[in-house]
């Protein structure tokens, strides 16, 4: 489940309106999040939440999931 | 010929051991090039990218995981670096310094830029837990040496490859004549057009003094649709038989003249070799630099870009070509937030007409930057930039218009022939490509596939041009 | 995807193998067949052979037999420069001698080409066959460009006879079906026209724009004089030849005098003739030597019937056919002269 807070800020990055963002849903299939994209959107939940990802976990996330995942382990 | 044999003796293997009669195909076939250097840097190569693979999957110590990956890159570079890059390099640097070569010229870096590409993503996947080590040697070697994709790709990733050479299915009919037919389509780009293009090309771009600005500009373009035609060719001969046995390599071109912008276009050309610069020194240089928002993106770009250069080769006009390219997505990505405005303000940012405007400015920026890619020289580089729009001939070199084949001779109607031959050769490319896209050849009724095989066939047999060009792509 | 743990390899019926077996084995014979049928259609409604490039008579019409008289050669003999096949010299020595004549010279031949090409026709049955073979003496200047070891026709060949054993046996195939040639079928559509068309057309050097002038300019670029390259070729294709029975006989090329004489300077003309002169002094003491028969062509030429520095006109197309009609007919012994130049 991807929540609430961590849509906003990536709708937020992206500049849109509203999309589906699911666990399953890959970032390829956010309209403006491409690879060009990429790095803006990650820190821009870095500082939306702060904390900081290591580069590796940010290499290995896949699917949003992950990213749910990894950003709840953070703020444990 | 070749692939013959090697499909029946792949047939009659059990399956057990079909993987070693590819294997034993694919070293054949690179021996077969007379440069035993190659095979030895293959081999090793191989051996070290299997032993370390399973070392960094195995180990849990982090740091220790970290360092068999960094061995195994430096490894990899290495070997591509003496390989290919000793010479070049102390040309650049001390010009007078001549190594004993023992014989060896450009076709002793036949493959071995691509096959090290593909050992680092394979270490890379395994570090990131992406892929699982190959224990397998014997498959692991093959997955880095399958002769189709051997001498000049495409990089194929461990998630695609290998769970194919996991299960090597027997033979397919339908997949051995959409092979078969795929590689002849791949020849016919080949020998047909790229080939028929060359010519021309080379008149112009080897003497640029001796043309008019048309004539750079003409040669340009053609240079662009030759390059494309050539490589685009050879990965389709390559897919093709892979095809015939049964595993399918990635994708390599994507129509990418009909890209919308330099992104686009990236992610249509050379496509295993994009993405592998994109995943592995952009995203971690990316990400290693977010803190510093657009800069940081500009700058892995820029060090993307330069890095795509140079492997291509070790020269200043590929570095140009490189850093242009990185140029061009910098100033996109910095311009962006603006760009949208503009549009909008202007209200052409819905404009039916905006998909094409983007894909000719974008065509010519990637044809502007081929100039660096083809010529000889910077200096000739920079001629023909500088002249690109100058008005008549000055002057037309001797040796040019005896041999007839410059675009001045075609305006007098001296190689018109040939001109003519490369217009038909050219119609067929476009045909062909939109049959490919429009029709399901294997679904159409049995005498239109096969009038539609015979005219090929036709097309190869009275188009084809005699020429030593080789492939571009070769030389990488 | 399918995975066979069996031995046995078609996981399909045999009717099924046999319909793939059946598809594989009928589609290159039905292309063949339509090409065959095509072909026939072709050769009965069109007189292709008038619309052939000349020179690629010698690679078509390789396995004709040639018991005759075998013109092999660079462009000196290439006939290039008259206005109908009626004008050249192979024509009319054919029609004085009454002996087949067979014209495979190749327009800038080069020595690896001619070998190639003499074994071309003594492996295609070439035997007791007399060849004459035109050499220009400034062929043994030391020119500036480097001369391809492999020939200058070499495309040429491996076009119409491929290299190696699969494309060889490919071209055997496709030779008889001329339809597949694309020259060829242009040259038809557009009825090609290979003599009498600008410049290459009877022409006189001296009264007809600048051609020879410009070529002479590219000729005095390229010459270095000094040391002479080697005649050893000559030797290694009169044994060749040998071999088969087949009798080889060089007609040594004129050279333009007057127009040396025209363009260039008193010095260097009288250079230029001291070479030259030197240059033909060896040929003819190297053949003697080798026991080769020649026919001495120089001084045998007038100024009208260049074109340019070496190459001949209609008329000077005439003078060839008679001098080698002599030698043929043994109305002439082989000719020995020199000619001193004054300097």
């Amino acid at each position: 489940m991807i929540k609430p807070d961590l849509k906003r800020v990536i709708l937020q990055e992206l500049k849109l309106d509203d999309w589906q963002i699911e666990d399953e849903t890959l970032a390829a299939e956010i309209p403006g999040w491409d690879s060009l994209n990429h790095a803006n959107v990650i820190f821009a939940v870095e500082k939306a939440f702060g904390v900081r990802f290591s580069n590796m976990e940010v290499l290995k996330l896949n699917k949003l999931g992950d990213l749910q995942r990894l950003l709840d382990s953070k703020l444990q | 010929m070749f692939v013959p044999v090697v499909l029946a003796a792949y047939q009659l293997m059990p399956s057990r051991w079909r993987w070693a009669v590819l294997l034993s195909a694919s070293i054949a076939f690179y021996a077969a090039l007379r440069m035993p250097l190659l095979v030895v840097a293959w081999t090793f190569v191989v051996f070290t990218s299997y032993w370390l693979g399973g070392r960094i999957y195995d180990e849990s110590n982090a740091i220790k995981k970290r360092t068999y990956l960094w061995a195994g890159v430096a490894a990899q570079i290495v070997i591509l670096g003496s390989i290919k890059y000793l010479r070049p390099i102390l040309r650049l640097i001390a010009p007078g310094f001549e190594i004993p070569t023992g014989g060896m010229n450009w076709v002793s870096t036949l493959g071995i830029s691509y096959y090290t590409l593909q050992a680092v993503s394979y270490l890379a996947d395994v570090y990131l837990g992406t892929a699982e080590p190959e224990r397998h040697l014997g498959r692991f070697a093959l997955y880095l040496g399958f002769f189709p994709k051997l001498l000049q790709g495409p990089i194929e990733r461990a998630g695609d490859l290998l769970p194919q050479l996991r299960s090597l299915g027997s033979f397919n009919y339908p997949n051995v004549r959409s092979g078969a037919l795929l590689f002849c389509w791949g020849l016919f780009k080949k020998v047909a057009v790229a080939n028929r293009l060359a010519p021309f090309v080379t008149a112009v771009y080897h003497d640029p003094h001796g043309y008019n600005g048309i004539s750079l500009i003409a040669a340009t373009y053609m240079y662009a649709l030759q390059i494309l035609a050539d490589f685009s060719g050879y990965t389709d001969m390559a897919l093709g038989v892979a095809l015939m046995f049964n595993i399918r390599l990635t994708e390599n071109f994507k129509y990418p003249y009909f890209a919308t912008s330099i992104a686009d276009f990236w992610r249509r050309w050379h496509i295993s070799f994009s993405r592998w610069i994109l995943d592995y020194i952009f995203k971690p240089l990316q990400i290693e630099w977010r803190n510093a928002r657009t800069i940081g993106v500009v700058g892995a770009l820029m060090v993307t870009f330069l890095f795509s250069g140079l492997w291509h080769d070790v020269a200043l006009t590929f570095m140009v070509w490189g850093l242009l390219h990185g140029a061009f997505l910098a100033s996109s990505v910095m311009l962006k937030p603006w760009r949208e405005r503009v549009y909008r303000k202007i209200g052409v940012a819905n404009h039916p007409w905006r998909p094409a405007f983007q894909r000719i400015i974008t065509f010519n920026l990637v044809a502007f930057a081929w100039i660096f890619f083809r010529a000889r020289s910077i200096a000739d580089s920079w001629y023909v930039v500088t002249h690109l729009f100058v008005g008549a001939a000055t002057r037309i070199s001797y040796a040019t218009t005896v041999r007839g084949g410059l675009l001045g001779a075609i305006l007098n109607g001296g190689s018109a022939r040939d001109f003519a031959m490369l217009g038909i050769a050219m119609m067929v490319w476009f045909l062909g490509s939109t049959f490919r896209t429009t029709i399901k050849i294997q679904e159409q009724p049995i005498w239109l596939r096969w009038s539609m095989y015979y005219a090929l066939i036709l097309a190869l047999v009275y188009l084809n041009a005699y020429d030593d060009v080789g492939f571009v792509y070769f030389q990488f | 995807m399918m995975s066979d743990s069996s031995t046995s390899n078609f996981k399909k019926s045999p009717a099924d193998a046999k319909h793939i077996v059946a598809k594989v084995v009928l589609f290159p014979l039905l292309l063949y067949g339509f090409v065959v049928l095509a072909n026939t259609v072709f050769v009965h409604l069109v007189d292709w052979r008038a619309y052939q490039n000349p020179e690629e008579r010698l690679l078509w019409d390789l396995d004709l037999p040639k018991t005759g008289l075998v013109i092999l050669g660079d462009s000196v003999f290439s006939s290039s420069y008259v206005d109908s096949p009626t004008q050249t010299f192979s024509f009319l020595l054919q029609q004085s001698s009454g002996k087949e004549v067979f014209n495979g010279a190749l327009q800038g031949a080069d020595p690896p080409d001619y070998l190639n090409a003499a074994e071309l026709l003594t492996s295609s049955g070439m035997k007791g066959a007399t060849v004459v073979l035109d050499i220009m003496p400034n062929r043994f200047l030391e020119f500036n460009q480097v001369e391809n070891p492999s020939g200058n026709q070499a495309r040429r060949f491996e076009r119409l006879l491929g290299h190696g054993s699969v494309s060889s046996l490919l071209a055997e195939i496709r030779r008889p079906l001329v339809i597949l040639d694309p020259e060829i079928l242009m040259n038809c559509l557009i009825r090609k026209k290979f003599y009498g068309v600008d410049p290459y057309r009877n022409r006189v050097w001296d009264k007809d724009g600048d051609l020879a002038h410009r070529r002479f300019q590219v000729f005095q670029q390229q010459i270095a004089f000094g040391s002479l390259r080697s005649f050893e070729w000559v030797g290694e294709l009169n044994s060749l030849l040998r071999r088969n029975d087949d009798k080889l006989v060089i007609f040594v090329s004129p050279v333009n005098e007057a127009l040396i004489d025209t363009y260039s300077s008193k010095e260097y003309a009288a250079r230029c003739h001291v070479e030259f002169s030197k240059v033909h002094q060896s040929l003819l003491t190297y053949l003697d030597s080798q026991g080769i028969p020649y026919i001495d062509g120089s001084n045998q030429f007038e100024a009208e019937d260049f074109v340019d520095l070496v190459h001949v006109n209609a008329h000077g197309e005439r003078r060839i056919a008679e001098l080698i009609d002599r030698y043929v007919t043994g109305k002439s012994p082989v000719s020995a002269s020199t000619h001193q130049y004054t300097q």
